[in-house]
């Protein structure tokens, strides 16, 4: 289950602005249709892949190659490149959600109005790019489930009635519930000597900064609410964890902390309440991590 | 105050056993809580002897402020290589936490 981070792109056509995808994970549709915008190849993933070539500038409006998870996504296969070689065989419907909000929007009539609203390629300048979180989510066929089944908006689902609402490290509150149906390594990156914990991932942490961008980790963690210390996350060693059959889950993209912690749409990590209760829990190797 | 003398007894009872834990095996890690719990334990001590209805007031914001999720008292744990001896002095913190959650949240 991966989303594309997004960049946003701004790009002057002849001098003009032509249009711009919107901040804050809202983004227009028309804004969609038109936007000189295109998909990022996620270099961990390779979701989100293009043939284009060098990167920028040439490549007009949603671009690359929409791919996710075969085993949930097979039919999204659908390329956009070159606008003029742009063919549309997709038969998945792309959903946007903005603010909680969400619309059905069929790829297929993306790429037509995009097409319609095709502009020259000439004196095209990338002005500017940020990356910016995005709520946009793929459907496994027209009319299919949302990836994530719980949202802080519509239906918090139960981590809601958990102590310390963990649901709000989740981007936007979204998250799906699980029961594991086998054994389960998990792996989370911590402190040597404390191998448990609350936040897992699916692969181990390839180095300590990378752990803490990416699962938004900080170092001190500053109570909001009394501007006071409340303790520091060391990370200093990966540890795989097997979860025993039978445990219940929730997998959602990780939530910005703010600064440099990003977390993001595409980044998926796992939540397991008070896995040090869990009978069948054992540390199945730990490694020191720099 | 949003709760009765009750719950805050309860709530007393359920502290001093946290304080006992955190106390032995929370030194060096949770320090911060470890002060806090004293503190909210001492201030309803002083209700319990003055009745002065100021004392109690954020008293409910500082338990919950215990377990603002990481690095609190949420992700403490007492570590055990023994899983038999790790669960049955762990399920106490947990059972704690739950019970201040429920009633103060």
């Amino acid at each position: 289950m991966e989303l594309f981070s997004f960049y946003n792109l701004q790009y002057l056509n002849d001098g003009s602005k032509i249009s711009r995808i919107q901040m804050e994970g809202q983004m227009e549709l028309s804004a969609l249709s038109a936007a000189p915008a295109r998909i990022q190849r996620d270099p961990k993933t390779g979701y989100g892949a293009n043939g284009s070539g060098n990167g920028y500038g040439y490549n007009y409006g949603i671009s690359g190659s929409l791919r996710t998870t075969p085993s949930l996504f097979g039919n999204l296969k659908e390329r956009w490149a070159d606008p003029n070689t742009m063919v549309s065989d997709l038969s998945t419907a792309v959903s946007l959600t903005a603010f909680g909000v969400s619309s059905d929007y069929k790829a297929g009539n993306a790429v037509k109005t995009f097409m319609n609203n095709r502009h020259t390629l000439a004196n095209v300048t990338r002005v500017s790019q940020e990356r910016v979180p995005m709520n946009l989510q793929f459907f496994g066929g027209k009319g299919g489930s949302p990836l994530y089944k719980y949202n802080m908006v519509e239906n918090p689902g139960p981590l809601a009635d958990m102590p310390c609402n963990p649901v709000s490290n989740f981007t936007s509150g979204k998250y799906n519930m699980d029961t594991l149906t086998a054994d389960t390594t998990f792996y989370r990156a911590g402190e040597a000597g404390k191998p448990y914990g609350q936040w897992f991932t699916s692969k181990p942490a390839n180095s300590a900064i990378q752990a803490r961008m990416d699962t938004a980790v900080k170092p001190q963690w500053i109570n909001s609410s009394t501007g006071v210390l409340d303790g520091h996350s060391y990370v200093n060693t990966n540890y795989a964890i097997n979860i025993p059959s039978g445990t219940t889950v929730y997998t959602g993209p990780v939530g910005y902390q703010g600064g440099a912690y990003l977390g993001g749409q595409d980044i998926i990590q796992t939540y397991i309440s008070k896995p040090w209760d869990i009978p069948g829990v054992k540390v199945i190797n730990s490694s020191p991590l720099r | 105050m949003n709760h009765s003398m009750k719950d805050y007894n309860r709530a007393y009872q359920l502290l001093l056993q946290l304080y006992d834990i955190i106390k032995v095996e929370g030194k060096g890690s949770v320090d911060h809580y470890i002060n806090e719990v004293a503190r909210i334990i001492a201030t309803i001590e002083d209700y319990q002897k003055n009745n002065d209805l100021s004392l109690l007031k954020d008293l409910d914001k500082s338990i919950l402020n215990l377990y603002t999720g990481r690095a609190s008292l949420d992700e403490f744990y007492v570590m055990r290589d023994n899983e038999e001896e790790r669960i049955r002095l762990n399920k106490p913190l947990t059972l704690i936490e739950n019970e201040l959650w429920k009633m103060f949240s």
